[in-house]
């Protein structure tokens, strides 16, 4: 950081601690002159939004720790009778025909990979945001443009690419190389956004 | 795991219900004075409070007065950017950050004196100082700081840009820079 930055953050930082003072100052003022601001209904909105997302996310946990030992448990004895076989005896795969989709761009900054499933012809990927806003992207191979009802469109690196938010989780989605590509998250639609700039 | 898990959760939540008793009443009141009506307040109060929710790990101290001003910096953005939706008001980003041959010299932020700068930083417009200060005072990324006030990482650029430039011509009017 040179001077010039230094100087900023010093001044910034004083600013914010005097502001902060200033405010402190003001919520005695607030709870003294008992102004009228019912906070009743801003707790139920708040908190009803708040509460089930420590819900979903031990739920997110608890499942993702189970679905990873069933398969454990699965591989294990799927393993044992083929590993008794000839491998002239084996068997198609399970997912046979239903090839994963590599990613084939660099996971934007401040994510990671927190999981993978293929649920048939769909390569699904978890990723984790430090700021909590977990992303979800779905590929599958197809020539087909994406569903557009109710989306906007937009531009991405010169790609036509749809999305919306709203209705509780944001949506991006476009084709690329015969790949349709689907990214959901929670909340905001520019966290999909850092996705499909590394994508397209 | 769980364990710790479980507990951590149980801690933010806390924290968090600390934070929004604490300060419920002060965000409503100042997004009501930005919006002037009390169900958009609510609304705004509602939003920024999800979005502190979101990055409660960058509260430290509750209680500190940065803490505060953390928090009424987002409220008043979200509320400023609801103004601007009802309003239907185009705001025109433009990338003049990119062209624009403006600096901030060292020599004249150091003859600045606290409480004048204090005056200045509250003269800025209110969505350029709130990017200023989330970078400045608390130390956020642009990536941090577009997620907390959800707006573009090239949008917080714009913004910091400006806030800056706001910076610089108030103190060429005060007689630090000269013409």
């Amino acid at each position: 950081m040179n001077e010039k930055e230094k100087l900023l953050k010093d001044m910034a930082q004083k600013y914010a601690e005097s502001y902060g003072r200033e405010l402190s100052d003001e919520m005695s003022r607030l709870s003294s002159s008992g102004e009228p601001y019912p906070t009743k209904n801003l707790e139920k909105r708040v908190m009803k939004q708040v509460r089930p997302q420590n819900r979903a996310r031990n739920l997110r946990i608890i499942t993702a720790t189970a679905a990873a030992l069933l398969f454990i448990i699965a591989g294990i004895r799927i393993l044992q009778p083929v590993l008794s076989e000839t491998p002239d005896s084996l068997g198609e795969s399970p997912l046979e025909g239903f090839e994963a989709i590599a990613l084939s761009f660099a996971v934007p900054e401040g994510f990671t990979q927190s999981g993978f499933e293929q649920d048939r012809e769909k390569s699904v990927y978890y990723f984790e945001d430090s700021l909590s806003d977990d992303v979800v992207l779905t590929m599958e191979k197809s020539a087909e443009k994406p569903n557009t009802a109710g989306l906007t469109k937009l531009h991405i690196n010169g790609s036509e690419a749809y999305a919306s938010s709203g209705n509780g989780y944001s949506l991006l989605t476009f084709n690329k190389d015969g790949v349709l590509y689907e990214l959901t998250c929670r909340y905001d639609v520019n966290t999909l956004m850092y996705f499909g700039n590394e994508i397209l | 795991m769980f364990v710790v898990l479980t507990f951590s959760t149980a801690a933010e939540r806390d924290k968090f219900e600390y934070i929004f008793n604490k300060y419920k009443k002060l965000m409503l009141h100042k997004a009501y004075g930005i919006l002037g009506d009390y169900q958009l307040a609510e609304d705004a109060a509602s939003e920024a409070f999800i979005r502190i929710y979101k990055n409660l790990h960058k509260i430290g101290d509750p209680d500190a007065p940065q803490c505060a001003a953390f928090l009424v910096t987002i409220v008043k953005n979200v509320s400023l950017s609801l103004l601007k939706r009802e309003k239907s008001h185009e705001f025109q980003e433009l990338d003049e950050f990119r062209s624009d041959g403006f600096d901030l010299e060292e020599e004249v932020l150091s003859r600045v004196s606290v409480e004048k700068m204090y005056r200045l930083i509250g003269g800025i417009h209110e969505e350029y100082q709130s990017v200023f200060l989330l970078k400045y005072a608390y130390g956020l990324s642009h990536k941090e700081i577009g997620g907390l006030l959800g707006i573009s990482e090239n949008n917080v650029t714009v913004r910091l840009h400006r806030a800056k430039k706001s910076l610089a011509e108030l103190l060429r009017q005060e007689g630090y820079v000269n013409e």
